[in-house]
């Protein structure tokens, strides 16, 4: 497991264990059809590789929610796919399956909070890395790594 | 941040009220409102006011292209109200066929070979009670095209560009994207995989290119000119540390993103993950991603699959596979001569497309050349804008290939466009000390800058949406089909006179529907339904049948009718059912 912490700290990382729980029921919770295809499609293509994602402290926004979204599509898709070659096909479980896997990401989290003070993101500025909208002048050694992703020093062009 | 919310508004407005179905010849842009082109102008030019004057904002610029998705791509739904282009129903076709039996229809069709995202749309429809996938159509466009922007944006960083050239570079790729791959159908969503997995290989393996190199020619004498030049070709291919400095443990997960990421795209979709193979085993080669092995690797899992799961697709497409060294000239035909056939209005609308490709092409070659004034050689954004225009060279995609390798290397191309079109002073790597340019200089450049960007949005219209009258579903038609559905047996017929019918929608595996494509008339149909075995057999007549055989096959205008009479002068056929967008008639059989 990297050093770092991940975005939201353990107050996300609960909520992701409580939103799992709760995500379970909803297919059976009677829901108005529009709310619960929303819900349902909605968690099931950010949740899951958020959750998973979150290990990697992924400092950039841009790059986390691609993470996110590409690991849930690929956690859907792959269970789905494995219990289609299984012949034994099942959404529900499929879908259930994906919801043990966004709550065991938000648990290896829990275990793992890591430190403060490591996000990824940092970029090691080259020669000519620091960008016009650089906040401040390029170096040539890593610039101190703060825990604020989007702050000073955290992308090429801040 | 007022002004792209309202210019939203009154552009979502102005789209909902546009009456789609009056769309000529030319498309959706003979019937966008003036309100909606309005929004769309000032959206624009807000978008470059923002960058001008906060450089380091980051909500509004992601504002202004969360409001342009939704009103470039969200024009069609807005407009229309049922998703457009019959083929995105068949895609939910087969996954309402797999989320009602469970299996694949193997050796049916080529594309359950690839069954990845089927399966992993039916595996969330059952929870989230969806009965049929025709539900998701709708507005998939938007969705994906709003999913595009995170990758897009976080390569161009990759790529060391600055915060204001990738928010235009992401702006160039949505206006630019004409190539209508968006719509729901395994090659729109594992798109979103394809930028993601690059996003993740240039962030955490990848050399950004230098941009300290010298002037080409510095040295006083020929030795010293000649000397300088080889120091400057040096300097501009070397490459700069790694993007990102990541742990062990990070660049484990990386490297399994981009293997997991690889291998559901290998069991989604044919073209794309081979399209991914290439990029990275280009970048590799050139030595703009540190991951040497691993091109390898997920090329020959690509190739396992292909061979191993995808029978079907060999044993179809084997003649094709095989004549590689014949491709070149006859994937040309395909890819450029078969779609400059038809209405005049339609070639018009080819050639623009043709000559927006070319011009993005252009700006992005000026891109290069400019990034090469500076001391670079952009060598990581050029191999992924060129590597795939190999695909066309060696498989015609059905005349498609060239589409998609378009499609793959925009995300590239929209960084070098952008490079092209941003001010100096936007650039990252501007060397320090150097003169900035007069302020004359700098707004002229912004006008530039603002002027294409509201050009660019009429053509991408035009482009996009050139082919509305047959790409449009009516609702008239899903309504016809409905009924086919609803009222007749399962193990019926139902013949379509043109390929633009949206459908089938479900009962794949009794494979009720026929297509007849090119000359058609009342013989042929009655042949094509006697060859048939049916339980009871229909003719679909709608209006979109008829805008496609006038654009594409030329057909004189009210063909369809003309046929219709024909068919009902045979006595061999009533109407079933109809509407003022569809007719179903039935054949009672031979005399």
């Amino acid at each position: 497991m990297s050093p770092g912490v991940c975005r939201g700290g353990t107050p996300a990382t609960v909520a992701l264990l409580a939103s799992a729980a709760v995500m379970a029921a909803v297919p059976s919770l009677g829901l108005p059809s529009a709310l619960r295809e929303a819900l349902v499609f909605g968690y099931g293509l950010a949740a899951p590789g958020w959750s998973l994602g979150r290990l990697l402290r992924i400092g950039d926004v841009a790059l986390e929610v691609t993470v996110a979204v590409a690991l849930s599509m690929t956690t859907v898709v792959m269970l789905a796919f494995v219990v289609l070659e299984a012949h034994r096909f099942d959404p529900v479980g499929t879908y259930r399956l994906a919801l043990c896997i966004t709550a065991l990401g938000a648990a290896l989290a829990l275990m793992f909070p890591g430190s403060s003070d490591e996000l990824d993101g940092e970029q090691v500025p080259g020669p000519a890395a620091g960008g016009a909208d650089r906040a401040r002048a390029p170096t040539a050694t890593p610039p101190a790594r703060t825990p604020s992703p989007d702050g000073p020093g955290a992308g090429v062009d801040r | 941040m007022a002004v792209p919310v309202a210019t939203g508004v009154v552009g979502v407005a102005a789209l909902a009220g546009m009456r789609a179905d009056r769309a000529g010849g030319y498309g959706l842009v003979t019937v966008v409102p003036a309100l909606g082109w309005l929004a769309l102008a000032v959206l624009s030019l807000s978008f470059v006011a923002v960058l001008v004057r906060r450089p380091t904002a980051s909500v509004a610029p992601v504002v202004h292209l969360v409001t342009l998705v939704v009103l470039l791509v969200g024009a069609a739904p807005l407009g229309e109200g049922v998703a457009r282009w019959s083929i995105s129903w068949y895609t939910a076709g087969f996954v309402n066929q797999l989320a009602s039996t469970g299996s694949v229809l193997a050796h049916t069709d080529a594309r359950w070979s690839w069954p990845g995202f089927f399966a992993g749309v039916a595996a969330l429809d059952g929870p989230a009670g969806v009965k049929s996938a025709t539900q998701l159509l709708l507005w998939t466009p938007v969705a994906l095209s709003l999913a595009y922007l995170a990758p897009l944006i976080s390569i161009a960083r990759s790529l060391g560009r600055s915060t204001r050239v990738a928010w235009v570079a992401a702006w160039v790729f949505v206006v630019g994207n004409w190539t209508d791959q968006n719509y729901f159908a395994p090659q729109g969503v594992i798109f979103f995989l394809f930028l993601a997995v690059l996003a993740v290989a240039l962030r955490y393996f990848g050399h950004r290119d230098s941009a300290t190199a010298p002037p080409l020619w510095a040295g006083r004498s020929r030795w010293g000119r000649a000397r300088a030049a080889v120091g400057s070709l040096r300097g501009r291919l070397q490459r700069e540390d790694v993007a990102v400095v990541a742990t062990p443990g990070q660049q484990i997960g990386a490297i399994s993103i981009i293997v997991v990421a690889t291998v559901a795209s290998t069991v989604s979709h044919q073209l794309t993950p081979v399209a991914l193979c290439l990029d990275l085993a280009s970048l590799s080669v050139l030595g703009r991603i540190r991951l040497r092995g691993l091109p390898v690797l997920l090329g020959a899992m690509v190739a396992l699959y292909i061979s191993y799961f995808a029978t079907d697709f060999w044993e179809g497409h084997l003649s094709q596979l095989l004549g590689v060294s014949q491709a070149g000239g006859a994937s040309l035909a395909q890819n450029v001569g078969q779609h400059i056939v038809g209405q005049q209005a339609h070639k018009v609308v080819v050639y623009t497309r043709l000559l927006y490709t070319l011009a993005i092409w252009v700006l992005a070659g000026l891109g290069l050349a400019r990034g090469w004034r500076r001391g670079r050689a952009d060598l990581t954004a050029a191999c992924g804008f060129i590597t795939p225009l190999v695909l066309p060279i060696v498989q015609p995609y059905g005349g498609e290939a060239l589409i998609r390798a378009f499609l793959y290397g925009l995300p590239f191309a929209s960084v070098l466009v952008a490079e092209a079109l941003c001010p100096a002073a936007w650039q990252a790597g501007a060397r320090a000390g150097r003169r900035p340019p007069r302020w004359l200089h700098r707004r002229a450049h912004t006008g530039v800058l603002a002027a294409l960007l509201v050009v660019a949005v009429p053509l991408s219209i035009v482009c996009t949406y050139g082919n509305e009258s047959f790409e449009e579903v009516r609702p008239g038609e899903v309504a016809a089909v409905a009924w086919w559905y609803d009222n007749v047996p399962i193990g019926s017929v139902l013949c379509s006179v043109a390929p633009d019918v949206p459908g089938p929608t479900r009962l794949l595996a009794d494979d009720p529907w026929v297509s007849i494509d090119g000359p058609v008339d009342a013989a042929i149909v009655t042949r094509t339904l006697d060859a048939r075995a049916g339980t009871l057999k229909f003719v679909i007549l709608t209006a979109g049948e008829e805008a496609y055989g006038i654009v594409n096959d030329g057909f004189r205008p009210g063909w369809e009718a003309r046929l219709q009479a024909a068919l009902l002068a045979t006595g061999r056929y009533q109407v079933a059912y109809a509407n003022g967008q569809a007719t179903i008639l039935q054949y009672r059989g031979p005399r």
